[in-house]
């Protein structure tokens, strides 16, 4: 029993340092990430040698196929060889590579290279391998007005250059060189940013750089890892509760008709899943659409409905005015109330531009953006503080319920 | 993060020293468990518990977890019987862990049965209404509502004042506070639910990093204070404003 549970602290602090080291402290280490607008960027390039050839540089310029893919040779899970796309950061001078540009469509050809329909130069060097893109036939020679396909195999890296990015920071224009271990972030105005190449970041994007960790590429795996775990807690409950019912059933016990319930709802859950993943027109398809979006949808709608009741006889008994507190409370609340309607402005606007601070939308404006935001942040402050103390104790294995 | 874990664990070396030098405030929700708990024991009916509707991915939900294993010991020596009820199959296994170790801790492991512990839906909104449902079903004489909400907390909490529960909840969501005050006996709010384990176990190593989360925040409120200061004599957006500089990337 000690030993499971000192495996179980072990096992605990290690998944907490992980989680500390690779997504924490890089980004909020100081002068570890910049943030800013992008000016101007240098493209990336890395140059490779097969065998004893000279050696090609190979620029990332180009967007979808004109960009070169990174193909490292890997095993599958059943020992077959495969290629996976690497990004540029994961390579370095020495690795083994394969990399591919296209299929394309090319509009010309001269001795060294290749003119795509957009007016793009690809070199050509004796190192590659020309594939028609419509057949996948080598070609011995690339011809205009063909989709090719330019492929380098079993090429070592000679050298990368990540590029560099100019950022306009604070009104002011920085130039970053990017290391071998940078990340890009494009950052969107709505939600967390997304991991692009340096190519694909154009002028006027808002852009995050920063490092990347050692376990930044495996993240995915952590992610499915969870997913794995979830859906085991899942069969677990299910298991649980399908022997509670059973056993319900078998003894008859008071309220047994109500596990009949469960044990249908289960079947009817699991051939409404099923079915979300038929084929479009087939009756399980159908019958799915059916129970998710005629039942579930509406019963939902209706008990989200519930909630403006719920609320209004809440409000009506919570709304004494017993003491100062209360008043005040119910005082901010009617203005900001009314403020928010057209009859609040209606009922101070007679004032006229000179008094429009007094307008009823004008208070409960400021009451929102500066007591409110106050309290608000004040709040937040705390509650961060108690959740970084709670984790750092889980994490600790010093939390009493986590033995 | 670095500095502030660092007074926490200096704050629990001191408490494991010294466990009677530190001291938390009396918090209103956490002293009524008690007298909710007595209630259910003179009315006859259960208790009913549900730890948010978030899994335990959610700190919140483990802090819960800590307020479950109190309440879960005051049954076990009343002999009340409980119901917790969960939108999360995932915290099914993880509550029923929590109830059995309690009901064992306190020698009456025959009062726990894995019926107590109950999965309703997955939708946060049945889930509450189902809850709301079983209060009123079971006659259940206390609520506790601790732990993450969304929207449907006022479902749960408008659910227990018609039945007539007495209702202590706890929740950090402060858009779901302002329902629980208006529905609920008690609310503990806030940071005060990740004090709950601490203020309810006594154990010194916990409440050693509530006091070292106030001096957390004794730091954080130092360095904004500095910071508005320094604002208002610079002016925001000042190169000279080094301080500023310093806090923003």
């Amino acid at each position: 029993m000690k030993s499971t549970r000192a495996i179980t602290i072990g096992l605990t602090f290690v998944a907490g340092l992980y989680f500390i080291l690779d997504f924490i402290v890089p980004p909020t280490f100081p002068g570890a990430s910049f943030q800013g607008v992008v000016a101007t960027t240098t493209p990336a390039s890395m140059v490779v040698r097969s065998g004893t050839l000279p050696p090609v540089t190979y620029p990332f310029l180009g967007q979808g196929n004109m960009r070169p893919q990174i193909l490292l040779a890997e095993r599958d899970v059943e020992g077959l060889p495969k290629l996976t796309d690497v990004p540029l950061r994961q390579v370095g001078p020495g690795t083994l590579a394969t990399v591919r540009i296209g299929p394309f469509a090319v509009k010309s050809v001269d001795r060294a290279a290749v003119v795509t329909a957009v007016g793009m130069r690809v070199s050509l060097s004796p190192g590659q391998k020309w594939i028609e893109g419509a057949s996948n036939e080598p070609v011995a020679v690339p011809r205009p007005e063909m989709s090719l396909l330019i492929e380098q195999a079993d090429s070592r890296v000679v050298r990368t250059d990540p590029g560099s990015i100019e950022l306009i920071e604070n009104g002011k224009r920085v130039v970053h060189h990017l290391g071998n271990r940078t990340v890009v972030m494009k950052l969107s105005r709505y939600g967390a940013g997304s991991e692009v190449q340096l190519d694909e970041a154009k002028a006027g994007d808002t852009i995050q750089i920063g490092p990347a960790t050692f376990f930044a590429d495996n993240r995915d795996a952590a992610a499915q890892f969870n997913l794995v775990v979830t859906t085991m807690a899942f069969g677990i409950g299910l298991l649980s509760l399908g022997m509670v019912h059973s056993r319900i059933l078998i003894e008859r016990r008071p309220g047994w008709s109500l596990s009949v319930f469960f044990f249908a709802a289960v079947i009817l859950g699991v051939t409404t899943g099923i079915g979300k993943y038929a084929n479009s027109g087939s009756q399980m398809r159908a019958f799915s659409d059916f129970v998710v979006l005629r039942i579930i949808s509406s019963v939902s709608s209706a008990v989200f409905s519930l909630l403006a009741f719920y609320m209004a006889a809440a409000a009506y008994r919570a709304f004494r005015v017993r003491t100062g507190e209360a008043a005040l409370m119910m005082t901010s609340a009617l203005i900001v109330m009314i403020g928010q309607t057209p009859f609040g402005f209606y009922m101070t606007s007679w004032m006229g531009e000179r008094y429009s601070a007094l307008w009823l939308p004008n208070i409960a404006a400021w009451i929102f953006r500066v007591p409110n935001t106050a309290v608000f942040r004040g709040l937040v402050f705390g509650i961060m503080l108690g959740a970084i103390a709670t984790a750092l104790r889980y994490w600790l294995s010093m939390e009493r319920s986590a033995s | 993060m670095f500095v502030f874990s660092c007074i926490v664990l200096w704050k629990i070396s001191v408490a494991k020293r010294n466990p009677d030098k530190v001291y938390i405030r009396p918090i209103a929700g956490l002293k009524a468990i008690d007298e909710a708990v007595g209630r259910a024991a003179e009315l006859g009916g259960p208790i009913l518990f549900n730890p948010g509707t978030d899994d335990f991915t959610n700190i919140q939900s483990l802090a819960a977890l800590g307020v479950l294993e109190h309440v879960a010991k005051k049954c076990a020596v009343f002999g009340i019987p409980m119901i917790i009820t969960t939108c999360k199959p995932v915290m099914v296994p993880i509550c029923e862990d929590v109830i059995r170790s309690a009901f064992d801790e306190e020698g009456r492991p025959e009062l726990m049965h894995a019926s107590d512990v109950l999965f309703i839906a997955t939708a946060s909104d049945l889930a509450a209404l189902g809850a709301a449902a079983l209060m009123l079903d079971r006659k259940v004489s206390s609520v506790f509502l601790f732990g993450s909400y969304d929207y449907t907390s006022l479902l749960c909490s408008e659910g227990g004042k018609l039945a007539g529960c007495m209702q202590i909840a706890g929740t950090a969501d402060y858009y779901q506070i302002p329902f629980f005050i208006a529905s609920c006996d008690y609310v503990v709010m806030a940071e005060e639910l990740f004090a709950c384990a601490s203020y309810l176990s006594r154990d010194p190593v916990m409440m050693g990093s509530i006091a070292g989360q106030d001096y957390g925040k004794l730091i954080l409120f130092c360095l904004l204070a500095l910071g508005v200061v320094l604002s208002t004599i610079y002016g925001i957006g000042n190169p000279l404003n080094g301080f500023e500089r310093l806090f923003t990337y």
